[in-house]
């Protein structure tokens, strides 16, 4: 798998590395009739696969002008992994997006259930030009998984790193991180 | 709608890379010119989310 995709992908996306030949082989695995849009990180790999994928039949084939770079400056949704820290052994991913001026950012993320006395929080973190960070608030478990909805009208864009925490439920919200959990980057 | 993303062409490795760049160079110009009458459309960002988003999945 390309490690540009574990960086962060749109949400949905399957990942094809075209310079092993793994698009090639998944050709004969795709429907035809389905709609595909075709990006990357640099143009010459797009271009390429939007012409195998068209050259093999498939009638709506899209590429994405300007790129996955195009697409996180414009704000629309991209999804990240987020790893385990520490002694942890989770996982989980995160989403971000700016449309209609609404700042929208998701946690999911598969973690035992907290020490007694404990909590999960969602963290946003930039490190320029001065290291700051806000709490995204408490992660509820839902169907399975600690997940968190964090909103805002104003674009957290700058903030691109998530960082999940374990609190001490005594302290509340209280602002100030203890240990992290997961970690990640959009 | 299926998202085909992630095509990186050069290997990104600690260990190895230019020689797997190098094959994979000559792979994107066997490729090119194996595709060059293919056709597709261009989308700007805008143009491609609501592709995204009024596509039955």
């Amino acid at each position: 798998m390309s490690p540009n995709y574990d960086k962060g992908h749109l949400p949905g996306a399957i990942n094809h590395y075209v310079g092993n030949g793994s698009l090639d082989l998944a050709i004969p695995d795709l429907d035809k009739d389905k709609t595909y849009l075709v990006y990357c990180h640099v143009n010459s790999a797009a271009i390429l696969g939007a012409e195998k994928l068209s050259k093999a039949g498939f009638g709506q084939v899209y590429r994405l002008e300007g790129n996955y770079a195009g697409w996180v400056e414009d704000d629309y949704p991209i999804e990240v992994g987020l790893e385990a820290v520490g002694d942890f052994e989770s996982s989980g991913v995160a989403t971000r997006s700016f449309l209609n001026n609404q700042f929208e950012h998701t946690v999911a993320a598969s973690l035992d259930d907290p020490a007694e006395g404990k909590f999960y929080e969602g963290w946003l973190v930039r490190s320029e030009p001065k290291l700051e960070f806000f709490s995204t608030g408490k992660l509820e478990l839902q169907n399975g998984a600690y997940q968190l909805v964090y909103t805002d009208e104003t674009s957290q864009h700058d903030y691109s790193q998530v960082v999940i925490t374990q609190e001490t439920e005594a302290n509340g919200l209280d602002n100030v991180p203890e240990t992290h959990v997961l970690e990640g980057s959009f | 709608m299926i998202l085909v993303g992630g095509l990186v062409y050069f290997q990104q490795n600690n260990s190895g890379s230019k020689t797997n760049q190098t094959m994979d160079n000559s792979k994107i110009a066997q490729d090119q010119a194996e595709t060059s009458q293919a056709t597709y459309t261009n989308l700007s960002p805008k143009e491609a989310y609501e592709l995204i988003n009024n596509t039955p999945t």
